[in-house]
């Protein structure tokens, strides 16, 4: 149908630096771990055959540790590039979008088949603020996650971070108000996942740019930009 | 002359906040008495909305003293609804625990809460130590802390406490009021048993606490069944409740039984204990499963205070009225589908014998209780009502320990239906609960060596309505909870108290209720310290803050009633 | 001077305050203890369990024997409001036979409604008389939720039918110190349980002098009692948690010390009461056990005198001693991830796989509609 020669693509556009692809998918590897040992926990529906020295629950506790740790420090780092990392600029540009009536409405438009997908930064503005939101969720989870830590590691960060987190409990209204919304940020990542994944695919497609590539190899390419710019 | 008004709010030594007034004539005779609750909490609202499995738990927390009564019971109205049967093990544990909670109960209402009504404390400071030592043997084959050397400690403390003037809770009381009529060694007696039941009660909470987790306030009771499955099934822990029931049982045996003789010998001609019963239709619930055939007592009901038939009730004839109460509503109430909606209009001010103060609105609403009716009529429930009924059921055992307790002391049927009557009542209650209590554990421990269940599981259907409830004996009388389930939650709740039934105001067609009704023709020797009124209410073992209400009649009704109860009494012996 | 010193001769000032204050006893405890035929070792014993409960030092064994003997000179008034009477009943209840009812004889119990033996007029003149005589030295004691609704005429008191609000703030001003003595009047208890129709707020919430919150339904006596002995020996609060709450008590949550922990830790659980796991003592997670959100000492401590606690017999823990447990803790016996989402007769699990099932829609649609506009475009 195309002329081989338009599909190349001369002009990649950097999007995502290394880090911030390994951030990513360490983020969807933990949040998965995350949410399978975190189901585990709320409701044990495993028990260990015969002798009591399997530590199964604390077993299945400590992998939802580690990878809240993982999780936490991966969020601090993938805050700290938003703002300073060597990509931001395409990223903090999409704060223009979210003030634009005019890229929300193109926006919103374009996922039901009217338009282009244009806009400022990297991000479409529902796309940026969604993912601001997620952003708020690791935040939500780590923090609730952490006064629940606390009172199961007492030495280290655990005996560190005590103080201030009781103070944050008694602020939530006690452990079991902290322990359900910790429970709710996790269907809030249920949620969000097969929408994300579904998005990329679809705009990968709808768009023909590289949505899923831009995760493994960083740059984006358009596919369909490239041809009218030929075409023009 | 005007007749006078007195107020006593806080009345003291109850479960719960409540006022009496009382209107008395020139002679200090009561014409009128009127009783508030003047706490509302709304429970029955609260529990509207929740998991039917948290009903027991929430419900329990109604009251402290009787605890467990409506743990029980909110688990059991459930359990009725969804049309679970908890095994036969649970069944049996569950007895136990109601038993071990009487033992409990009525002891520590009887010295702690009510002694202090029958006994001056300051005259036991007279009394000759030896001589109330010997004494003690005339109640009692084997009287229990009544040694020379002890009943000289207790009245060494006693005197501490008198001389320095700094009495702590033992101050500004009755104390020389002419209706304490026990001698000074019999005030000793009761002083020292005062002391002693306040061991031997940690020791009947610790009996119950085997089972029940905790008392007060247990927790090991769910819907199918019970949880300490563990206690159920330790040979250590049955021999932990056998060696504390038998202390308990012993004090009940050798103190309280003597205490009431001893009671019933120097009351025995003192008027103001002699009346104080103005309901005479007496209503009492099943309870104590002994096995799986017998129950200790049984339910009915007796009406105008004729031992002579007996009736089945009939629960569908239950109701609640609100006229006087301060609560939203027309006209009585099915408990199935009764409302609790606040319409508080609080005092009005007035003169009493005390100087001025708020008082009740009799003519409107004047309390947080409402008023239960069985077939439009008012009926008392507690101790004496259980007794009365199982009497004219021709429960053998009943009718033995009344005839025993009755021979004991030289008393006629008839003064069972007194204040007194109403205090030994339930002294006997307890005593004939002690004496079966171990058939019920005998049929446990002979049930779990081939028998260990003790859960059934059940689902609750959310697409299905379900309406259930409770009804039983518990120490303060007949207890009722009624739910109803819908979207596999608790749609509406409504628990009728056995204080409810003694205290709830006058209803639409002007009947009284029995609190009201006792205190009516009441002599008061000092109307600004009415130790009378407290004796009577007391003796109700007031477990909410209850209602009394106008009674506009002279006292007369009260020796009417006497003959007709030892007639009825005469025909059923 | 190390933080122990300091707080020993921080006792030992207390101490000599204490027993410069007059007597409102004529005999010194030690004296009754004498007559009641309590040996002094016997005494020192109870001294040193009491120490150890309040995890101080062995040292402070002698000073609690000494603070307990000076104990009759602290007027208590109790007072009740929307209660049920069970924090009094679990005070009747105390510990260590003959040494405890002594210690509560023998403190100057000025008002209680429950146990003394004047009422009405009578009853509302000690009051007075005793808040009056002791300002400034009495402590204060409070059982019950305060109604706020209605300006707290959901309660009233007396023959002048004041306000339960009333009548605690103003014992409030002149305390030498206030304990609200269980879950409601630390927090607000079951009638403060929504919808809330009375208002009922903890005693903190309606007094502005600092509250010592002692919770639990009802607490044990041992924590009733060790939280006024700590107030006796060093006259002053606590170390209080965020909740106000003594940390020698309600400093560890009672998951940390239960007995069942190892079973938690192993993956044991009771499936359903009355089976095997929990005739073998397995742990009560799934059947509710709220232990993992409560503080609390009940694992060590127990009710009526070590008898048992509600875990040791088989039904988990509701959580009676955090605030509002009653509305985040239900239903009490099934795990958190079965408390019902506000409004909605749901869980957060059931809504939660409605959204997600809604969103699996949602894409499948949206993919469906995209095949149809390609074509279209294409």
């Amino acid at each position: 149908m195309n002329n081989p020669d338009t599909q190349i693509v001369d002009h990649p556009t950097f999007v995502y630096s290394s880090m911030n692809r390994i951030l990513h998918w360490l983020r969807a590897v933990v949040i998965t771990g995350l949410t399978i040992t975190g189901f585990y926990i709320a409701s044990p529906f495993l028990s260990p055959e015969g002798s009591t020295d399997k530590l199964l629950f604390a077993e299945w506790a400590m992998w939802h540790y580690i990878f809240g740790f993982i999780l936490l420090t991966a969020g601090l780092l993938r805050i700290y590039l938003f703002f300073f990392g060597k990509d931001s600029k395409g990223e903090l540009d999409s704060v223009k979008d979210v003030l634009s009536v005019r890229s929300w409405t193109t926006q919103l438009k374009s996922y039901f088949f009217v338009g282009e997908l244009q806009k400022k930064g990297i991000y479409g503005p529902l796309q940026f603020i969604t993912y601001v939101m997620i952003m708020l969720l690791v935040i939500v989870a780590s923090v609730t996650g952490l006064v629940l830590y606390v009172h199961v590691y007492h030495l280290g960060i655990g005996g560190l971070l005590y103080d201030p987190m009781r103070a944050i409990e008694a602020w939530m209204g006690g452990l079991a108000m902290v322990r359900y919304v910790h429970h709710i940020t996790m269907w809030g990542f249920l949620i969000f996942i097969p929408i994300h994944v579904y998005l990329v695919i679809w705009s990968a497609i709808r768009f023909k740019h590289g949505a899923l590539d831009v995760m493994f190899t960083g740059y984006d390419y358009h596919l369909k930009k490239e041809k009218e710019q030929d075409q023009a | 002359m005007a007749n006078k008004r007195v107020v006593i709010d806080p009345i003291t030594r109850i479960e719960g906040h409540l006022r009496v007034e009382v209107e008395v004539d020139e002679n200090n005779v009561v014409q009128k008495a009127y009783s508030s609750s003047t706490l509302w909490r709304g429970i029955e609202l609260i529990l509207k909305g929740r998991d039917p499995r948290d009903a027991g738990l929430m419900a329990q927390r109604i009251c402290g003293v009787c605890t467990y009564s409506h743990y029980r019971a909110g688990v059991e109205a459930v359990e009725d609804a969804l049309g679970v049967e908890p095994p036969y093990n649970a069944k049996l544990v569950r007895s136990i625990l109601n038993e071990s909670l009487y033992m409990h109960d009525h002891i520590v209402h009887f010295y702690h809460l009510h002694g202090l009504d029958w006994v001056d404390v300051v005259s036991a400071l007279s009394a000759d130590p030896k001589k109330a030592s010997e004494l003690a043997f005339k109640y009692s084959d084997l009287p229990i802390s009544t040694g020379t050397a002890e009943l000289m400690a207790v009245q060494q403390r006693v005197k501490g406490f008198v001389e320095k003037g700094q009495l702590g809770p033992f101050a500004n009381a009755y104390w020389g009021n002419k209706t304490y009529k026990f001698s000074p060694e019999q005030n000793l007696i009761a002083l020292s048993h005062y002391l002693k039941a306040l061991e031997v009660q940690r020791t009947a909470a610790q009996m119950f606490a085997i089972f029940g987790a905790k008392q007060p306030h247990p927790q090991s009771l769910v819907v199918g069944g019970i949880t300490s499955v563990m206690d159920v099934l330790s040979p250590a822990r049955l021999s932990e409740w056998l060696t504390k029931y038998k202390i308990v049982k012993d004090f009940i045996d050798r103190a309280y039984y003597a205490d009431i003789v001893m009671a019933a010998e120097a009351f025995g001609t003192e008027e103001s204990v002699l009346g104080g019963l103005g309901v005479k239709n007496f209503l009492s619930g099943e309870s104590m499963m002994l096995n799986r055939t017998e129950n200790l007592f049984e339910s009915g009901y007796i009406k105008d205070g004729d031992l002579s038939k007996v009736y089945d009730i009939d629960e569908s004839l239950i109701d609640e009225d609100v006229t006087h109460a301060w609560y939203e509503g027309e006209k009585p109430l099915k408990p199935y589908d009764g409302e609790t909606v606040p319409n508080y209009t609080g005092f009005v001010d007035g003169d009493t014998v005390n100087g001025k103060a708020k008082i009740l609105d009799e003519k409107a609403k004047y309390s947080w209780v409402k008023a239960p009716r069985y077939d439009k009529e008012a009926f008392e429930v507690g101790p004496l009502s259980n007794l009365l009924v199982n009497y004219a059921r021709g429960n053998e055992k009943v009718i033995k320990a009344v005839g025993d307790f009755l021979e004991r002391t030289g008393l006629p049927v008839g003064a069972l239906f007194t204040t007194l009557g109403r205090t030994a009542a339930r002294m006997l209650q307890v005593k004939l609960i002690s004496d079966n209590a171990i058939i019920t554990f005998n049929s446990l421990v002979e049930n779990i060596k081939t028998d260990q269940s003790t859960y059934t599981k059940f689902e609750i259907d959310p697409n299905k309505e379900y309406k259930g409830r409770f009804i039983g004996e518990v120490p303060r009388g007949t207890l009722s909870h009624w739910v109803r389930i819908k979207n596999g939650l608790i749609e509406n709740y409504q628990a009728v108290v056995p204080t409810t039934w003694n205290a709830g105001p006058i209803d639409a067609n002007g009947v009284v209720g029995p609190y009201e009704a006792s205190l009516v023709g009441l002599k008061l020797e000092d109307p600004k310290k009415p130790l009378e009124v407290l004796r009577i209410i007391h003796s109700f073992d007031p477990c909410m803050a209850c209602s009394v209400h106008v009674m506009d009649m002279k006292g007369t009704e009260i020796s009417e009633f006497k003959v007709s109860v030892a007639d009825g009494g005469a025909c059923s012996v | 001077m190390n933080g122990f010193d300091a707080l020993y001769s921080k006792a030992e000032e207390r101490i000599r305050i204490l027993s410069e204050l007059p007597s409102t006893k004529n005999k010194t405890i030690e004296k009754l203890l004498e007559e009641k035929g309590v040996q002094r070792r016997d005494f020192m014993k109870w001294a040193a369990s009491i120490t150890a409960m309040l995890a101080l030092p062995s040292q402070f064994t002698p000073l609690f024997a000494d603070v307990a003997k000076l104990a009759d000179r602290l007027p208590l008034i109790w007072l009740h409001m929307a209660e049920c009477t069970g924090c009094s009943e679990s005070l009747i209840r105390s510990d260590a036979p003959t040494v405890d009812s002594l210690i509560f004889e023998h403190i100057s119990l000025e008002y209680h409604e429950t146990l003394m033996a004047a009422a009405g007029w009578q009853a509302e003149e000690i009051l007075d008389g005793a808040m009056h005589k002791y300002k400034g030295k009495y402590i204060l004691l409070v059982e019950g939720g305060v109604p706020t609704a209605m300006d707290g005429q959901y309660l009233t008191l007396g023959p002048q039918a004041k306000t339960g609000l009333s009548v605690v703030t103003e014992a409030a001003k002149d305390a030498a110190a206030i304990f609200s003595i269980g879950t409601c009047s630390s927090f607000g208890g079951i009638q403060a349980a929504a919808p809330n129709p009375t208002g009922a707020k903890g005693v903190d919430k309606v007094v502005k002098q600092p509250v010592i919150n002692v919770p639990g339904c009802p607490p044990s006596a041992k924590n009733i009692v060790g939280t006024l002995m700590h107030f006796l020996l060093f006259g002053t609060l606590p170390a209080l948690d965020r909740y106000s709450r003594p940390k020698w008590a309600y400093g560890n949550r009672i998951h940390d010390l239960c007995e069942r922990r190892g079973h938690f830790d192993a993956g044991e659980f009771v499936e359903s009461f009355g089976d095997e796991g929990a005739k073998a003592g397995w742990c009560l997670y799934k059947q509710g056990c709220k232990g993992p959100y409560t503080f609390n000492n009940c694992s060590i401590e127990r009710f009526n005198q070590h008898t048992h606690w509600p875990v040791g017999a088989g039904h988990g823990c509701m959580g009676c001693s955090e605030p509002d447990f009653w509305d985040t803790m239900g239903p009490l016996e099934q795990p958190l991830d079965s408390h019902l989402v506000m409004g909605l007769n749901s869980t957060v699990d059931k809504v939660g796989t409605t959204l997600v099932t809604a969103t699996v829609i949602g894409i499948g649609a949206h993919a469906v509609a995209s095949l149809f506009m390609n074509k279209k475009e294409g």
